[in-house]
């Protein structure tokens, strides 16, 4: 009797059913090994350097020698570690995070292999990305780049900063969003597509080129200066000229056989294309405090925190700070309508500094402030803002499930929640809000 | 589908190869997760430890000594975190949501199961209310007892790498894992089957 008990025991335990990893489980663990690729690529060249300096000094200085040669020796060991600095700074940007289809054909016998975080990119490697696909390639601290879906982007030319450094790509098709950091000043950017050269002047910017013959090919410039030329060059006597400089805030387009257009404002619905530029290669600077589980829409509304980095982004205006202070004096004195003076003062700031950057999450901010104090409607309001004026934030999910979760539970309008929850699955589908908006409907239906 | 061997796959990603190392995230994501679970009974901190073991594990990959047997590896260090974590738990108490039965609970689905002999492995390996019952059962014994059971009778490992992972001997692990059954079988009510018969 025993005996077949713990038999038994055995056999229900051995099966007993386990629990799966959530998505946000393997979506971090990618995330932190990014993180650590990273890292460890910033430390290379001062390992590197730590370890010829050991082997030169074993053998400079070890042997007796007369004075005069060592101090020569070292003078030759300090000289080539000062070269080695300056000539060897990394090159070769890594492969930092992909989506969907991405492969790497390497030049390496022509041998393709899938994206993985970590990979070093050389010259005449050729990234492809289907449908679906995305890769943001980076070299810490110079320049990043995110390869949109059904691209082709060829890394050209790496040449060292001993001087001047070029780094040159080619895109065959598809876009390619470019954010070029400070530390890369002197250096050469440069994206050629079939129909032109874009070369940028330390900036943000992007670049589309069509599939079909013509290879027309959009430029749109958020920040700084792109030199665009087209390989088609006019005719002296037409007076026309195959360059022209793009500034902030405008776009132009060229194709095959056709200089580039006179560059133009950029239109409104472009700029929500193009916030993507200021999520590529950077840690962020402004921070909700949320974590990426599928539970984010209830620590939003716990309420949550929202962090600046020490190193104020210099795009956060002057009335932050005086909002922050007015948050801090309310808390102190638990009065409210000192915290809806604060909460005023933020949406004012908003209002008049409209920055897609970090507009969404201030206004998540706000909304879950309002939530705090139990204000429902201005809090639905201020979430319905995240989704009217910036539909493609990756916030704007959360702001759809929270006016649901709002609905639902203190406003008790199940007919609005209901909506609210449709919305998140149709508008966003692959969130992880998603997964909350299913379980609700699902409720709703049975229950 | 990689075909080389865990020991293999660790040695490749101790030379570089980043795509060895996903492989053997792939293979042990779920049996480094359920291990977890089942010693801290919480799916959210089991999803951080075992986070936290995979990178402790990606960042020391270079110590790792191929000739010895790689899942011994990750399992010792997974344990010390969810050691770490549960003792952490001691202190912030609020954070633990783990649920225990008491002795004597009636109306046990797994007791019925356990106690009928008909009951077939898939019908088990699809019932959610019998994994939550087993897990607070499992909350409710002594640490020592959770690891063996955990390891052995849920995971399935041989008695010898168990003995390596929790750094005891085989004997101990035998007449532990022995007490660890009985205690498990007691709190469900089916030890003394002359007493239920009365």
């Amino acid at each position: 009797m025993r005996q077949d008990i713990l038999k038994k025991f055995d056999m229900v335990m051995a099966n007993l059913k386990a629990i799966e990893p959530t998505p946000a489980f393997e979506f971090e663990f990618h995330q932190r090994l990014r993180d650590q690729a990273l890292k460890a690529r910033e430390e290379l060249p001062l390992v590197r350097l730590f370890k010829l300096a050991f082997e030169s000094i074993r053998y400079v200085i070890i042997p007796e020698m007369p004075a005069f040669v060592r101090v020569a020796a070292s003078f030759a060991v300090v000289f080539s570690i000062g070269l080695y600095i300056y000539g060897a700074q990394p090159l070769c940007p890594i492969s930092v995070s992909g989506i969907g289809g991405v492969t790497i054909q390497t030049t390496e016998g022509g041998s393709s292999k899938t994206f993985m975080p970590g990979n070093i990119l050389k010259a005449g490697d050729i990234i492809t990305t289907g449908s679906g696909g995305q890769i943001d390639i980076s070299l810490p601290g110079k320049y990043s780049v995110r390869i949109k879906e059904n691209s082709s982007f060829k890394i050209a030319k790496l040449t060292p900063r001993l001087g001047h450094g070029t780094a040159a790509f080619k895109l065959a098709g598809g876009t390619a969003l470019i954010d070029i950091e400070k530390g890369f000043k002197g250096s050469k950017f440069i994206i050629d597509t079939d129909a032109g050269r874009a070369v940028a002047l330390g900036t943000k910017f992007s670049v589309d080129v069509s599939r079909d013959k013509s290879a027309t090919t959009d430029i749109a410039v958020v920040e700084g200066k792109v030199k665009v030329s087209s390989n088609f060059k006019p005719k002296k006597m037409l007076l026309a000229s195959n360059t022209v400089y793009v500034g902030p805030g405008q776009k132009t387009e060229m194709a095959i056989g056709r200089i580039p257009d006179k560059p133009d404002r950029i239109m409104a619905e472009e700029w929500s294309r193009l916030e993507e530029l200021y999520r590529i290669g950077k840690k962020p600077q402004v921070v909700l405090m949320i974590k990426n589980t599928p539970d984010r829409v209830k620590q939003l509304l716990a309420p949550c925190a929202i962090y600046i980095s020490d190193e104020k982004p210099r795009d956060i205006p002057e009335e932050f700070e005086l909002a922050v202070r007015k948050i801090e004096e309310a808390l102190k004195s638990g009065d409210d309508s000192k915290h809806l003076d604060a909460i005023k003062l933020l949406e004012n700031m908003v209002n008049e500094h409209p920055n897609p950057k970090y507009g969404p999450q201030f206004l998540l901010y706000i909304g879950s402030y309002y939530e705090y104090m139990e204000r429902h409607v201005q809090a639905v309001k201020a979430f319905g803002r995240v989704l009217d004026e910036y539909p493609n934030s990756p916030f704007a999910s959360i702001a759809q499930a929270a006016i649901g979760v709002i609905y639902k539970e203190k406003i008790k309008d199940e007919v609005k929640a209901g909506e609210a929850f449709r919305k998140v699955l149709k508008n966003y589908p692959d969130s992880l809000e998603a997964i909350l908006a299913e379980e609700e409907l699902v409720v709703r239906k049975t229950g | 589908m990689d075909e080389r061997s865990d020991e293999l796959l660790a040695k490749s990603a101790k030379e570089g190869d980043a795509l060895a190392f996903d492989e053997l995230f792939k293979r042990y994501k779920r049996p480094i997760l359920n291990f977890i679970y089942r010693l801290i009974g919480n799916k959210e901190t089991a999803e951080d430890v075992a986070l936290e073991a995979f990178m402790k594990v990606y960042e020391n990959i270079s110590i790792y000594d191929p000739n010895k047997k790689f899942s011994t590896w990750l399992y010792t260090i997974t344990r010390n975190l969810a050691k770490n974590s549960l003792r952490d738990k001691k202190y912030f108490k609020d954070r633990s949501i783990e649920e225990t039965l008491a002795e004597g609970d009636e109306n046990l689905h797994l007791k019925d199961v356990i106690e009928d002999s008909s009951m077939r492995p898939d019908v088990i390996a699809q019932d959610n209310e019998l994994a939550e019952e087993a897990q607070k059962i499992l909350n409710g014994l002594p640490e020592e007892y959770r690891e063996v059971i955990t390891l052995c009778s849920i995971q399935g490992l041989k008695y010898e790498e168990a003995a390596k992972i929790l750094g005891c001997s085989i004997a101990t692990i035998s007449v532990r894992l022995e007490k660890a059954k009985e205690l498990f079988v007691h709190t469900l009510g089916i030890d003394d089957p002359g007493k239920r018969e009365k």
